[in-house]
């Protein structure tokens, strides 16, 4: 397969995370949005790990972080998400704008 | 005794400290530290004088503190020379006599403690300017100084003006130190030093334009302490301080600092034509401006400040046409005449509660000190002989006139000729504007009522301070004195004088003393009435303060309050103005609403990618 | 290849004192019931008492490193560099925590959470300093940045507690995914990951338009942890929802931290793309210090007036970065050194400001600017801790250590002939001055009788009196901080 293959399959589903985190306003598919970009992360890295035949495997590896790091992130974010839901019944990101610029 | 140069800062600072303590907040306590402080003080500058002065050509370098640190070199230290020595007498004579002078001027002033240790900051942080042995360290002296400045200006914070005046006066010369600031670091790079004797030594390998640019960056700070123009406005401002102070900032402290500056590093602006043509340019209009002004002041205080504006300009002039001496020597005649102007225009003060000249018709009359005290200064600062305002005045002009002739250092020929005419103008306005305050002052008749008698500390140090002025007289000689300060490489070697020269000034500012007083004296005129209309645009400075509220305060004012609106709101704002164009072509990219994290969001991900781009694309 | 990796316990201990006692904290929080605050508050400081001896220990001998790929390419690396900045975390740590007590009292946090969280963090903030690769840089970002995001949603019953944790973490993590996107096409240009070896593929591949786009995203998340332009969004908000102390740990521990990470990824790993990255920091480092310090300047409340004021000075801290494309490895040590020098003093003065600010939520309720008239009475002490901080950070004497730092980054940009932006910092200065010195102004004058609801808690009034005491060493001998700043980060 050629490299280019999963590469632009990678930008591709990088691209559509970031189109959810712009687009979503539910704060949770923002974070599966997050979880979109990091898995084209993994994706970029196990596809160069092999192209490069890494001695020391350092693609596939760094994958093993990134799954790591987004567990981590989804955790904290459901918390912190669950939170707000208690607060204010709601988990709509456009209405948490209470702390902003006073006006002048 | 060479080593002793560090008590200079340190006593008065300690005196500072020692008043700032709750203990020492009592009257007697603070007048009695500050006092202390100020004698001792100038007592190790007079017995550090005959050591400097036996062998003027050593440099007396004394490092106290040396940090090499990594990329900077922190070298602090003392650098004391016979000009150091010279300005260090000055400095804590002057201070030592305000002293004094504000035990009997602030009897009645509740803050007089705090005054009493601000004063002695004050002094602590212009002996720091003389001694330091390094640009940073300076540096630190010179930003003390602003702050005690504002902080003094400032003293009667119940009125409005002098509050005013105090910002006004710390913003300006604030805008200044900027550029003292850059110039200093582009100077310390480009010499890799920020030690004054090893920048001195490395001028001749200093890239060109970096020399230019780093001195043209510290004339700027100059331009802030001394007041010059376009910076001077401060200064006439800053009247609204007490009396002592104004003689303090005028004579001795604050805007001598600015000439001590270009004193100090007079090689390394000699070795930039384009900078001295542009301290010339600034010199002479300066002078001009201040001197008009001056004549056309309708407050006895304003006037003098005025005054100072332009006799500053007077030494730049003369340390811009190489005349290093000669700058000099006029700097310490002028912090003599104008601090005993100014004590006693105090004793006037206290006496009439007034600023306004209308007011003063003949009331030296009765007071027979400020009525020597004037007329001393006054014919000092008018250059009249055999006060000494007449020899540095003439040295002064003549190296003008050396530069304007085109030979030796200085500015570029047309500039020398400019500075020169506007110093001869300057020495007859000078006069006429002496001659119209002695003429109001000593105009009889005698006022009647109560002119109550200055204090005695007020009267000892006014008197103290006319007998230094008229000896100075002497010391001043051209014959008398000695060479006490070697000009350094470069600059125009010792002062030149001429007998011819110094009669032909005498004889222009007694014309002008003679035909003010025949006009004043047929009908009691106030001679500023020959300006008729113009006194107004003169008075206020030819209205550069009113061209800087339209030009720069209100649009500042206007920007500042456009910038509140720039916040992040104002990116929310383009950000969803951006999204709610997009809706339009395409409903799916919903930006639009009023959703804050998304457009932080939004925010973030296009100025990545703008780089990203700009990146991908220059390489 | 040998299966058996040799590890170095000692060149690890410092982060690992403080990952154990911030375990301990969390188990012995569970054990006790009584006086739960001041034991969990009094672990944390003798594990980073700890931890700071295993520091001063490892600066007296050499530099050590572990986790090796090969035998110049190790993963971590305890050199001056990194004890430098681990001394300053933890000597950081050391006047948050004791500020900590009076938020856990007022606020009912939980101390045990609070505490763990706030060690885990500075653990990751230590194995930032030492990382050597790109994976160990970004995991330890994470490190730092998961458990801030709780800690700033850790004010109960407050919703716009959880809003800021949220608008954090939301940045956070998608400036963490661009990192690692960055990251991934770095791994594909250069075959690598370790810093050194990174600099060695990006020598040999000049002028790819895909590594310079991986260049620039894989400093993203550096960004969001250093508040530049534009990833500042979440800072006022955030520090304004958070309690203070942790306001005070994002502005001075979390911000090194990013600043580590930056030095290393920039001097050792990019170096050969310094064309590339050196004028793009350049023009961030003054949009960041001209927002920080334009919106400063409209602040009525004294927690968003320090959050603006904490983005423009990193703005001064990024000046140093913005490198000449023929910048050698001279310029680059001497970068590092500004950068790492202008952090220590930011730390002693933020820190001195936050921990006057602490004081002043106490005693006055509200935290307007305002409400400071009149400190000077109250506590004369804090006022004169405060007004030295601001006098620092606005570079004005007495604060000559704020002065000495700015003089620094100033001069690092007229050597790498970057004058406007020595201009654009010069004018900002002076920008700054007016809200620094309007905030000291209204501590110093005599206010009316002010109410104070609550006594000031001294546990916070001694940590101002140590930030303060810290600001006047700095600006008495600023040369230690300077020479400890000096070990770079080239290794």
């Amino acid at each position: 397969m050629h490299l280019a293959v999963p590469l632009v399959a990678g930008a591709l589903l990088f691209g559509l995370g970031i189109y959810g985190v712009l687009a979503r306003k539910n704060a949770v598919l923002v974070l599966m949005a997050v979880e979109l970009m990091l898995n084209a992360v993994n994706l970029n890295l196990i596809a160069f790990g092999a192209y490069l035949r890494d001695r020391f495997r350092t693609g596939e590896v760094t994958t093993l972080f990134v799954v790591t790091i987004a567990a981590a992130e989804v955790g904290v974010g459901l918390a912190i998400v669950l939170l707000l839901y208690r607060r204010r019944e709601s988990v709509d990101l456009d209405r948490a704008t209470e702390l902003r610029e006073e006006a002048a | 005794m060479s080593s002793a140069a560090w008590l200079l800062p340190a006593i008065p600072f300690a005196a500072a400290l020692l008043g700032a303590l709750p203990a020492c907040r009592t009257r007697p306590r603070a007048a009695a530290i500050a006092l202390t402080g100020a004698t001792t003080t100038a007592l190790v500058a007079l017995l550090l004088l005959p050591s400097a002065l036996d062998d003027p050509t050593r440099v007396r370098l004394d490092r106290l503190l040396i940090a090499p640190a990594g990329a900077l070199q922190v070298l602090a230290g003392t650098r004391f020379d016979s000009l150091a020595a010279v300005v260090a007498v000055m400095v804590g004579v002057v201070a030592l006599a305000v002293q004094v002078y504000s035990v009997g001027y602030l009897h009645d002033d509740l803050r007089y403690p705090s005054y009493a240790a601000q004063v002695s900051l004050f002094t602590s942080a212009m002996l720091l300017v003389v001694v330091a042995s390094d640009l940073l360290e300076l540096l630190v002296g010179w930003e003390v100084m602003g702050l005690c400045s504002y902080l003094l200006i400032g003293h009667y914070r119940e009125l409005d003006y002098a509050r005013r005046a105090a910002v006004k006066a710390f913003l300006v010369t604030r805008i200044g130190d900027v550029g003292m600031l850059l110039g200093v670091a582009v100077l310390g790079t480009a010499a890799g030093t920020t030690d004054i004797g090893e920048l001195l030594a490395a001028v001749p390998r200093l890239p060109h334009g970096a020399l230019v640019a780093g001195s043209l960056l510290l004339l700027l700070g100059v331009a802030g302490k001394s007041a010059q123009f376009p910076l001077h406005v401060w200064l006439p401002d800053a009247m609204a301080g007490p009396t002592p102070i104004s003689a303090l900032i005028h004579a001795a402290t604050m805007v001598a600092a600015g000439v001590y500056l270009v004193a100090r590093l007079h090689p390394l602006f000699l070795a930039s034509t384009v900078t001295l043509d542009v301290l010339a340019l600034m010199a002479a209009v300066t002078m001009l401006l201040g001197a008009l002004a001056a004549f056309a002041q309708d407050d006895l205080k304003r006037l003098l400040a005025w005054s100072t504006t332009s006799q500053l300009a007077y030494m730049l002039g003369a340390l811009a046409a190489g005349g290093y001496d000669a700058g000099l020597l006029h700097l310490m005649v002028h912090a003599s005449a104008k601090a005993l102007l100014f004590l006693a225009a105090g004793l006037v003060l206290h006496a009439v509660h007034t600023g306004a000249l209308s007011q003063m018709r003949g009331v030296a009359r009765r007071m027979p000190v400020a009525a020597l005290a004037l007329i001393v200064g006054g014919l000092t600062l008018a250059g009249l002989p055999p006060f000494a305002g007449a020899w540095s005045k003439d040295s002064v002009l003549a190296a003008m006139k050396s530069a304007a002739g085109g030979s030796g250092p200085g500015p570029d020929q047309f500039e020398g000729v400019l500075l020169y005419l506007a110093g001869l103008a300057t020495v007859l306005i000078t006069a006429a504007y002496v001659a119209r305050l002695l003429l109001i002052l000593l105009a009889p008749p005698a006022p009647r009522g109560d002119l109550h008698e200055p204090r005695l500390s007020m009267a000892q140090s006014v008197t103290a301070l006319t007998v230094t002025c008229g000896v100075s007289t002497f010391l001043a000689l051209p014959d008398a004195l000695p060479s006490w300060l070697p000009a350094p490489a470069g600059a125009r070697e010792g002062i030149e004088l001429s007998v011819g020269g110094v009669t032909l000034t005498a004889i222009g500012v007694l014309a002008v003393f003679a035909a003010l007083w025949l006009y004043s004296h047929a009908g009691a005129r106030d001679p500023v009435l020959l300006l008729g209309s113009s006194q107004r645009r003169l008075r206020s400075g030819f209205g550069v303060d009113a061209l800087y509220d339209r030009g720069a305060v209100r649009p500042t004012r206007s920007v500042a309050a456009a910038v509140a609106e720039t916040d992040a709101s104002a990116i929310n704002h383009a950000v969803e103005g951006i999204g709610r164009s997009a809706v339009r072509t395409s409903s799916s990219l919903r930006v639009v609403g009023a959703g804050r994290v998304r457009s932080y969001l939004a925010a973030l991900i296009a100025g990545v990618l703008l780089v990203v781009v700009s990146v991908a694309v220059v390489v | 290849m040998s299966l058996v990796q040799h590890v170095d316990g000692l060149a690890l201990a410092p982060p690992t004192a403080l990952a154990l006692t911030a375990a301990a904290v969390l188990v012995v929080d569970l054990l006790v019931r009584r006086r739960r605050v001041e034991l969990a508050v009094g672990i944390g400081l003798l594990g980073t008492a700890v931890a700071l001896v295993f520091v001063a220990v490892l600066a007296r001998g050499e530099p050590r490193a572990t986790f090796c790929l090969t035998a110049h390419a190790c993963s971590y690396e305890a050199d001056g560099f990194a004890l430098a900045l681990q001394g300053l975390v933890l000597l950081a740590l050391a006047v948050v925590l004791p500020l900590l007590t009076g938020a856990l009292r007022d606020h009912r946090l939980p101390p045990g959470e609070a505490v763990f969280l706030l060690l885990s963090s500075a653990t990751g903030a230590m194995v930032m300093a030492a990382g050597r690769d790109v994976i160990t840089l970004v995991v330890a970002l994470e490190l730092v940045s998961l458990p801030t995001f709780v800690l700033v949603g850790l004010r109960p019953g407050d919703p716009r507690s959880a809003e800021a944790a949220l608008k954090a973490f939301l940045i956070g993590v998608v400036s963490t995914a661009l990192t690692l996107y960055g990251a991934s096409l770095l791994y594909g240009v250069t075959g690598s990951l370790h810093l050194d070896l990174i600099a060695e593929g990006l020598s040999a591949h000049r002028h790819d338009p895909l590594a310079a786009a991986a260049v620039v995203l894989v400093v993203a998340g550096f960004g969001f942890k250093v508040a530049a332009v534009p990833f500042h969004f979440w800072v006022p908000d955030a520090y304004s929802g958070a309690p203070l102390p942790v306001a005070a740990y994002l502005a001075v521990v979390s911000k090194a931290a990013g600043f580590a990470g930056l030095l290393l990824l920039l001097l050792r790993g990019l170096a050969p793309y310094v064309g590339t990255w050196g004028p793009v920091l350049g023009v961030l480092a003054a949009l960041t210090m001209s927002l920080g310090n334009l919106l400063a300047l409209r602040q009525r409340t004294v927690i968003r007036l320090l959050a603006w004021s904490s983005v423009a000075q990193a703005g001064y801290m990024l000046v140093p970065l913005a490198l000449h494309a023929d910048a050698g490895r001279k310029q680059m040590q001497e970068a590092s050194t500004a950068t790492l020098g202008y952090l220590g003093f930011y730390a002693a003065m933020t820190l001195g400001a936050f921990a006057a600010a602490s004081v002043l939520a106490r005693s006055h309720g509200a935290l307007t600017i305002e409400a400071s008239r009149g400190l000077v009475r109250v506590a004369p002490w804090t006022a004169g801790v405060l007004v030295l901080s601001l006098a620092s950070l606005a570079g004005l004497p007495p604060g000559v250590g704020g002065l000495v730092a700015k003089v620094v980054v100033l001069r690092s940009a007229v050597d790498a002939g970057y004058t406007w932006l020595a201009v654009v910092m010069a004018v900002n200065t002076v920008i700054a001055l007016a809200y620094y010195l309007r905030w000291a102004v209204v501590a110093l004058s005599p206010g009316a009788a002010t109410e104070r609801p609550f006594p000031p808690a001294r546990a916070a009034v001694g940590a101002a009196l140590v930030a303060g005491a810290a600001t006047v060493v700095v600006s008495v001998v600023p040369q230690l901080v300077m020479r400890a700043a000096a070990g770079g980060a080239l290794g």
